[in-house]
C-alpha cells in the first residue's frame, strides 16, 4: 500500500460522498431543500411554532404567518417556498442568503434590528408570564427566587433578561428549551414555576390543550411581530412591505386573522 | 390508532433522510478513515502530521459545530468560498463523512496495532506485495478486531443524524418535534424512540452476523 | 555452481548493540546447516538478514552469485524480491494466517504472486500436506490446530513456492516437548531429500543427525564451524565445550 493507493482511496471516498450527496439532494424534492433564486420567495420558518407556522395532521406547513406569506407572494408575483430552519441559526440563514425572509412570529427588538431589517409591524404581541392555576405567583415581582423557563433564542428570552427581575429569578437566568411545548410541559409538571412566552402562543396552547394555566396581567414587554430580511436588502423589504400594505388595506389580511384568531387583530399602526 | 399513524407517516419520510445520511456517511467515512489510518502510519513526516492533525481537529470539536461550519462557514472563505457552497443535505453528508472518518481512522489504527508483526513477515517471505498482504491477510484480521468498535460507532451515527436539523434538514426527530408542538403532547416522541429502536435492532442484527462470519 | 549462499563480513547493529560482527560463511547446494549458540548470540538476526527481514549494516550476501546486498548496499526492491523468491522461511511462532483455512494458507502465494493455474496449485497443496501428514486437516482453520500441526502446515506452505533453500528460525522452540518430534521428523525427511536448509535450533539431536555443517555462534561471531563430528565430539574452543555441556546437562 503506497502513496498512490492512499491518494486514490481518499479521492474515491470524496467522490462517493459528493456524488451520493448530490443524488440525495436532487431526489429530495419532497424533502426540505429549497433553491433560492429570483423566481422564488423563500421564507424561513421554524415549523414547531403554532399558530404562526407549524405542521398540521397531514404534515403540511400551515399557520397564520404561512397564510400571510402565501398571499404576499402572490402579490409580489413570486412563488413562495417555505424552508424549515433551526430557530437558533435564523440569523445565519438570512445573512448567508439561504432564505429571503423570516416570517414566523418574529418579534421586532432593538437587538435584532442591528442584524436585520424589519417591515412595519403587523401584529401586536406581548411577552407574558404563564403560571399554573393556583400558583403563588401573581405578579412579575413574585418571580424572585423562582425557576423560570423560555424558548432558546426567542424574544421571550431577551425580554426576560432585559427586565430587572432577571437577576432575581432562580439561577439569575431562565431554563432554556428547544421549543415552547417542552417548556409548557415542564410548567405543567412543576419542574419550572413560570414561563415567559409570546401571548399569541400561550393563548393557542392553553385553548388547544385546555391547559390549567393562567396568564398574568403583568407583561414583560409589549412587542410587535414583523417580517425580517437581510440587512441592507431594501429591494426585498420594499416588495414585501408593498404587498403587506395592499393586503391590509383591502382587508385580506384581516380575513386571514379572523380565520386564525376569530377576530381581526392586525396591527395597523406604525 | 389513527393518531399513531398520522404521527408516524411524516416520520417515515424523515426516516428516509435519516437513513440516507446514515448510509452515505458509512460508505464515505469507512474508506476515508482507513486512508487516514494508513497516512497516520506513514514514515513521511508531512503525511503523518497531516493525518494526525486532521484526526485531532475532527474528533476534538463537536459534530454540531462542524455541521454549522460546513454549511455556513465554508462559503465565507475568501477566494474559494464560492466553490465550497453546499446545499443542506450535501453539507450534512460532508460534515458527517469527514467527522466519522476521523473516528474510524483511530479504530482501524487500533485494529492494525493488534496484528502480530509475524503476519507481515510471513507474507513477505512468501512473496506477497504490501497491497496483497493488506488485502488478504491484514485487513480481514483487522476487521475482526475492529467490529465491536465499528458497531458502536454505527449505532452512535444513527442517533447523531438527529443533528442535521440544525442546518434545516428534516429527519425523524424533527417531524416528531413538529407533531409534539402542534398537538402539545409528547406521544410523537415515543413513536420516534420506537423508530430509532427498530432501526437499531436491524443494525445490531447485521453486525452480529458479521461478527459470526469473522469469528475464525 | 555449488554455492547457494555466500556471506562475507556481514555486520548488523541495533543501536549500540553490535549483534553481528563480520560474519562469513558459505552454504552449498544440498547442505543442511545448523546454527547453534546461546540466546543473544545473533543466530536469528543472521537468518533474518539473509531473507531481508532485517537490513544489514555492512558486508555482502550473495545468493547463487546474485547479490542481495554488496558492502551494505542493497539493490532495487524488485531485485531483492527476485532473490528472496527462491527462499522460504519457517518461523518460531508459525505465523499461519488465522483468517484462511489450511488449504487457503498454502494456495495463497502461488495464486496471487505467481498466478499459477488453480488445478496445479490444488494438486501441489494436497501433495505437500500429505507429505507432512496433514491431508485430513486441509479445510481446517489454523485456530483449531495444535502447535505441531501448525508448524507442519507452515513447512508445507513454505514448500508450495518451490524454494531452493529453506530457512528455519527455531522451529520447535515454541512447541510442547511431545510435539517437537513430529516437526523434526518432517525436517529430517526434507534433509534426506537434499533440500538445502539453514536451521537455527536448540535441538542438538536433530543437529547431529540431520546436519552436515554446524555453525556455533557466540557474541555475534561464528566461534567455531565444522561437521557434527568436529563440533560435538572434538570441539576446539573452550566456550563451545561449555555451551555443549550446558545443553547436554539439560537433555
Amino acid at each position: 500500500m503506497n502513496k498512490k493507493h492512499i491518494i486514490l482511496m481518499v479521492l474515491i471516498a470524496c467522490v462517493a460522498m459528493i456524488a451520493l450527496a448530490g443524488c440525495g439532494s436532487s431526489s429530495s424534492s419532497s424533502s426540505e431543500e429549497v433553491k433560492n433564486d429570483d423566481q422564488t420567495f423563500v421564507v424561513g420558518l421554524d415549523d414547531s411554532f403554532p399558530p404562526m407556522g407549524f405542521r398540521d395532521e397531514n404534515n403540511n406547513i400551515v399557520g397564520f404567518d404561512v397564510d400571510l406569506a402565501k398571499e404576499a407572494g402572490k402579490r409580489m408575483g413570486q412563488e413562495v417556498k417555505f424552508q424549515v430552519i433551526n430557530w437558533d441559526t435564523k440569523e445565519m440563514e438570512l445573512n448567508n442568503d439561504k432564505i429571503d425572509a423570516i416570517w414566523n412570529g418574529l418579534s421586532i427588538t432593538d437587538e435584532r434590528k442591528k442584524n436585520m431589517d424589519f417591515t412595519k409591524p403587523y401584529l401586536e404581541n406581548d411577552q407574558i408570564i404563564v403560571v399554573k392555576n393556583g400558583s403563588t405567583i401573581a405578579a412579575k415581582a413574585d418571580l424572585a427566587g423562582k425557576k423560570v423557563g423560555c424558548q432558546k433564542g426567542s424574544s421571550a428570552y431577551t425580554a426576560l433578561m432585559a427586565d430587572s427581575i432577571a437577576s432575581q429569578i432562580d439561577g439569575a437566568k431562565p431554563t432554556e428549551f428547544d421549543d415552547n411545548v417542552s417548556c409548557f410541559q415542564d410548567l405543567g409538571s412543576g419542574r419550572i414555576d413560570a414561563m415567559v412566552v409570546d401571548s399569541v402562543v400561550a393563548k393557542y396552547y392553553i385553548r388547544k390543550n385546555e391547559a390549567d394555566f393562567k396568564i398574568l396581567s403583568d407583561n414583560l414587554s409589549p412587542e410587535k411581530y414583523g417580517v425580517a430580511v437581510k440587512k441592507g436588502n431594501t429591494e426585498m423589504l420594499n416588495k414585501i412591505q408593498k404587498a403587506m400594505d395592499e393586503m391590509i388595506a383591502d382587508g385580506t389580511a384581516g380575513n386571514i386573522s379572523k380565520t386564525w384568531f376569530g377576530e381581526d387583530i392586525i396591527y395597523k399602526g406604525n | 390508532m389513527d393518531y399513531f399513524v398520522s404521527v408516524l407517516v411524516p416520520m417515515i419520510g424523515g426516516l428516509g433522510v435519516t437513513l440516507s445520511v446514515f448510509a452515505i456517511t458509512l460508505i464515505a467515512s469507512i474508506p476515508l478513515g482507513f486512508a487516514f489510518t494508513l497516512m497516520a502510519r506513514s514514515r513521511i513526516g508531512v503525511v503523518k502530521g497531516f493525518a494526525e492533525v486532521y484526526i485531532y481537529i475532527l474528533r476534538g470539536t463537536p459534530l454540531l459545530l462542524q455541521l454549522l461550519f460546513v454549511y455556513f462557514g465554508l462559503p465565507l472563505i475568501p477566494g474559494i468560498g464560492a466553490a465550497l457552497t453546499f446545499d443542506r443535505f450535501p453539507a450534512a453528508c460532508i460534515a458527517f463523512g469527514l467527522n466519522y472518518a476521523a473516528y474510524f481512522a483511530e479504530i482501524f489504527r487500533g485494529g492494525l496495532l493488534a496484528i502480530d508483526k509475524g503476519q507481515y513477515e510471513a507474507a513477505k517471505v512468501l512473496g506477497l506485495t504490501r497491497g496483497q498482504t493488506m488485502l488478504r491477510v491484514v485487513i480481514p484480521q483487522m476487521i475482526r478486531v475492529c467490529l465491536p468498535s465499528v458497531t458502536n460507532e454505527t449505532i452512535t451515527l444513527l442517533k447523531d443524524t438527529a443533528l442535521v436539523t440544525v442546518i434545516g434538514v428534516s429527519e425523524v426527530l424533527h417531524y416528531a418535534k413538529a407533531a409534539v408542538n402542534r398537538d402539545a403532547n409528547t406521544f410523537a416522541f415515543l413513536v420516534a424512540a420506537g423508530v430509532y429502536l427498530v432501526v437499531n435492532f436491524v443494525i445490531t442484527l447485521i453486525f452480529k452476523k458479521l461478527e459470526q462470519k469473522y469469528n475464525f | 555452481m555449488n554455492q547457494i549462499i555466500q556471506v562475507s563480513n556481514l555486520n548488523k547493529s541495533f543501536g549500540d548493540n553490535h549483534v553481528l560482527r563480520d560474519i562469513s560463511f558459505e552454504v552449498d547446494r544440498g547442505d543442511v546447516v545448523a546454527i547453534i549458540g546461546s540466546s543473544g548470540s545473533g543466530k536469528s538476526t543472521l537468518l533474518r538478514c539473509l531473507i531481508d527481514l532485517e537490513k544489514a549494516d555492512g558486508g555482502t550476501v550473495c545468493m547463487e552469485d546474485k547479490a542481495l546486498f554488496k558492502d551494505g548496499q542493497y539493490g532495487s526492491p524488485a531485485e531483492i524480491r527476485a532473490i528472496i523468491a527462491k527462499m522460504g522461511m519457517v518461523f518460531q511462532h508459525f505465523n499461519l494466517f488465522p483468517n484462511l483455512s489450511v488449504r487457503k494458507n498454502l494456495e495463497l502465494a502461488p495464486k496471487v504472486v505467481r498466478k499459477e493455474d488453480p488445478r496445479t496449485i490444488g494438486e501441489r497443496c494436497e501433495k505437500y500436506l500429505g507429505k507432512v501428514g496433514l491431508l485430513d486437516k486441509i479445510d481446517a482453520m489454523p485456530g483449531t490446530l495444535s502447535g505441531g500441526e501448525k508448524q507442519r502446515v507452515a513447512i508445507a506452505r513454505a514448500l508450495m513456492m518451490n524454494p531452493d533453500i529453506l530457512l528455519f528460525d527455531e522451529p520447535t522452540s515454541a512447541l510442547d516437548p511431545e510435539l517437537t518430534g513430529e516437526v523434526l521428523t518432517v525436517m529430517q525427511e526434507l534433509a534426506e531429500e537434499h533440500m538445502t536448509m539453514v536451521v537455527v535450533t536448540h535441538e542438538m539431536g536433530f543437529a547431529r543427525s540431520a546436519a552436515n555443517k554446524i555453525l556455533f555462534m557466540d557474541g555475534g561471531i561464528i566461534l567455531e564451524e565444522g561437521s557434527p563430528e568436529d563440533i560435538f565430539v572434538h570441539p576446539k574452543n573452550e566456550r563451545t565445550r561449555t555451551f555443549l555441556q550446558s545443553i547436554t546437562r539439560k537433555e
